[in-house]
This record gives structure tokens, C-alpha cells and sequence, in this order.
């Protein structure tokens, strides 16, 4: 009648009463564990079985249902069909159509991106200019001290230049040496400063 | 035609319920009322024989209607044909209600009241298919021991277990196992061999 591998196995016996659902609850338990267990054969075969036990209902005496059942369900389905749809294309049609939504959200990302290029410009010009700054004063600076330098080597080189020692007259006091130009002026150097030793730079135009 | 009902087919060609149950998947209702039309009579019919109750069962089957409708995406075609996962839904049904509102004993007190509803409705689209296959799957459990017949009605029509049927039958519970086993067995064989 069947081949006989299929009874070899102790739950494949028990499948068609299974889908019957005519197990004791004991044997029902281990059947669903078993299938649960993922056993690939006794799952096809349940199927199968299923299909089987559904046969049985032409075993009933044949009746069908009054009109006013179907009447009752085709109208409850209809509502909720009609509502469904309702729902849908409120979704779909707001008051405001879905393209300006987007616009809306176009104008202002491309707003927001603008102000930051904006902000971002304004702070790398801020930036630069204070390096523009901090460059022509470094650049004063070496030019004013140059010119020092360039004044001061003129007084101390020019052969028309007097030196004019001035002596200490109390310990503690440098010894100063002063070299004047009649028309650029002084220079005064200084040894034997208690701090470290310097030149005191002074000038008169 | 009975081979197809027993087996799984291997085309990927989707039967005609299975394209209704997807037109539900849409909300589409005149969908429902393809199927219902198709299926309605034999659901009813089996829900009556569970509850042997007209108002009851009308009321089951309304439910199971409405829970295909509200719950389409739960029937899987992978796993076999429509109409026998919709008639497991309302056997399901029906023997729940029957437990609940133990119409057991009710129905043994109304039953000379309640006739089941035998209309006449018209012919539909695989009509012709289906009284062939009751008349073959009567053909086919007749031919088997009467209290073998009981048995598997006491299983299928009234959610009985093995024990209780042994008790209500006055057997051992061996010999009802191998009467119901051996009884479904003959009637899927019979079910091929008409194929």
C-alpha cells in the first residue's frame, strides 16, 4: 500500500491523525515538537494530509447559507473596502499637493546651505584680514628698526661724529659712552648694566 | 482531478483562488465576492454539520469570511491549494465554538427544531468539480466499516480524540487508531486511483 520506509518512522504514523486532530494531547505535544524541529518529510507530509482531512467535509449533508449572510458580509467588506480607499488618498491628496511640499523643502535647503557659504566667506575674510594686519605691522616694525639701525651706524661711523665718555661716579653706575652727530643726533652705549648687557638706543632728529 | 486536490501541484501557475486572494490583498471586494460565491456553500455546509445550528453557524461563517477578508496575506499558496486551508480555518471555527458554548448538549435538546438550510443556488465556476469530488469522497467512505465511518466523523465533525471516540464507540483505543489511520489512508488511495 505505501512503501515501507515511511512507517519506520514512529511520527510519520501519526501525521493523518494529527491534521484529523484526533491525537491525545500528549501525543498532539510530541508531534508538534517534532515538526517544530523542522523534520522536512513529516511537514510535506502534513500537508498533504491536511489536503486529505479537508476531503471529509463532503461527507456533510450539503446546505448553503440564506442570501442575507452574503447581503450582510458584502456589505461590511464594501464599507471597509470604500474606507480603505478613503484613507488611502487622504494620504495621497492634502491640501497642499506633494510637488510644493517638495519645493518648499528645496527653497529652504538651498537657503540654509546659502547662509552657511555666506557665514563661512564672511569668517575666512575676517581671517584674512587680520593676517593682512598682523603682516603690514610685523612689516613696520622691521622697517622703523632698520632705519635705527641704519641712523645709528651712520653716527657711529661718520668721522665727523664726537665721542663723549661719561665715567661712573658711584659703584653700581654703568659706564656710558655717547657718540653725537650734529645733525642725526646721539647714540649712547652702556657697559657694566647689573641686568644683562645692552645697548640703550636713543636718537634725536 | 482528485490527484491535484491530493498533491501539491508543481506549476507556477496561480489557480484562480489564489488570484482572488491576492485581488483582496488590494482591498478589492468584488474579489470577496467571487470567493465567497465560489466557497460559501461548502463552508456553511461543514459548519452546520459541526454545530448543527443554523444561526450559529451563519454566525461562524460570517466570521471566517470576514477573517479572510481582514486577514488575506495569512494563506501562503506555497503550501497547498486555497480551499482546503479555508475550510481547516472554519472546521477550526466551528469546533472552537462548539467547545465554548457546549452545543454538544444544546443540540441535543434543539435539534428537532433546527433544520439545516438546503437551498437550491445557482451553478458557479467549479461547481460541476466539487459535487464530482463529494460524490467520489460518499462513494469512497461508504465502502468502509461503519463504525470505522462514525469514528472518523467523530474526529472530524465533532474534534473528538482518540480516547474520547474509543469511549463513545465502546472500543479500544488500539483498534479506534488503526480504524481512523487505515480509514484515511483507503480514502486518499481511492482519492488517486480516481484521478
Amino acid at each position: 500500500m505505501n512503501n515501507a520506509g515511511q512507517f519506520r518512522d514512529p511520527f510519520r504514523e501519526l501525521i493523518e491523525a494529527y491534521a484529523l486532530g484526533s491525537l491525545d494531547s500528549e501525543q498532539r505535544v510530541t508531534v508538534a515538537e517534532h515538526l517544530a524541529a523542522g523534520c522536512a518529510e513529516c511537514t510535506k507530509a502534513l500537508e498533504e494530509a491536511r489536503l486529505l482531512v479537508s476531503q471529509l467535509s463532503y461527507l456533510a449533508p450539503e446546505a448553503a447559507p440564506l442570501d442575507t449572510l452574503r447581503g450582510r458580509l458584502l456589505e461590511t467588506v464594501r464599507a471597509e473596502a470604500a474606507a480603505a480607499k478613503s484613507n488611502a488618498s487622504a494620504i495621497c491628496k492634502s491640501a497642499i499637493p506633494l510637488w510644493m511640499w517638495g519645493a518648499v523643502a528645496a527653497v529652504l535647503f538651498f537657503a540654509l546651505y546659502n547662509a552657511y557659504e555666506a557665514h563661512s566667506l564672511r569668517e575666512t575674510i575676517h581671517e584674512t584680514r587680520e593676517a593682512l594686519t598682523a603682516q603690514m605691522e610685523l612689516q613696520q616694525e622691521s622697517a622703523r628698526r632698520l632705519a635705527w639701525a641704519q641712523r645709528e651706524a651712520l653716527i657711529l661711523t661718520d668721522p665727523r661724529s664726537m665721542k663723549i665718555a661719561m665715567s661712573a661716579d658711584a659703584k653700581g653706575m654703568p659706564e656710558l659712552q655717547a657718540t653725537w652727530h650734529h645733525s642725526m643726533g646721539i647714540v649712547v652705549r652702556g657697559r657694566s648694566f647689573r641686568c644683562r648687557p645692552e645697548i640703550a638706543r636713543c636718537s634725536c632728529g | 482531478m482528485f490527484l491535484a486536490v491530493l498533491t501539491r501541484s508543481e506549476s507556477n501557475e496561480v489557480s484562480p483562488d489564489a488570484a482572488l486572494v491576492n485581488r483582496l490583498l488590494q482591498r478589492d471586494a468584488s474579489a470577496f465576492e467571487d470567493l465567497y460565491d465560489r466557497h460559501s456553500r461548502i463552508v456553511y455546509t461543514l459548519v452546520l454539520r459541526i454545530l448543527q445550528q443554523a444561526s450559529t453557524a451563519e454566525e461562524v461563517v460570517q466570521d471566517v469570511f470576514l477573517h479572510l477578508w481582514r486577514n488575506a496575506a495569512q494563506y501562503d499558496g506555497s503550501r497547498g491549494p486555497f480551499l482546503p486551508w479555508l475550510l481547516t480555518l472554519a472546521r477550526n471555527r466551528a469546533l472552537d465554538q462548539l467547545r465554548l458554548k457546549s452545543e454538544r448538549q444544546r443540540r441535543r435538546e434543539e435539534q428537532a427544531d433546527e433544520l439545516p438550510h438546503v437551498v437550491a443556488i445557482p451553478d458557479f465556476e467549479g461547481s460541476l468539480d466539487e459535487k464530482r469530488r463529494a460524490k467520489r469522497v460518499r462513494e469512497l467512505v461508504i465502502l468502509l466499516n461503519p463504525k470505522q465511518k462514525r469514528a472518523i466523523e467523530l474526529a472530524y465533525f465533532e474534534g473528538l480524540s482518540h480516547s474520547e471516540i474509543a469511549n463513545a464507540l465502546q472500543e479500544p483505543l488500539g483498534t479506534v487508531k488503526g480504524w481512523i489511520r487505515n480509514g484515511l489512508l483507503r480514502l486518499k488511495e481511492g482519492l488517486q486511483a480516481t484521478s
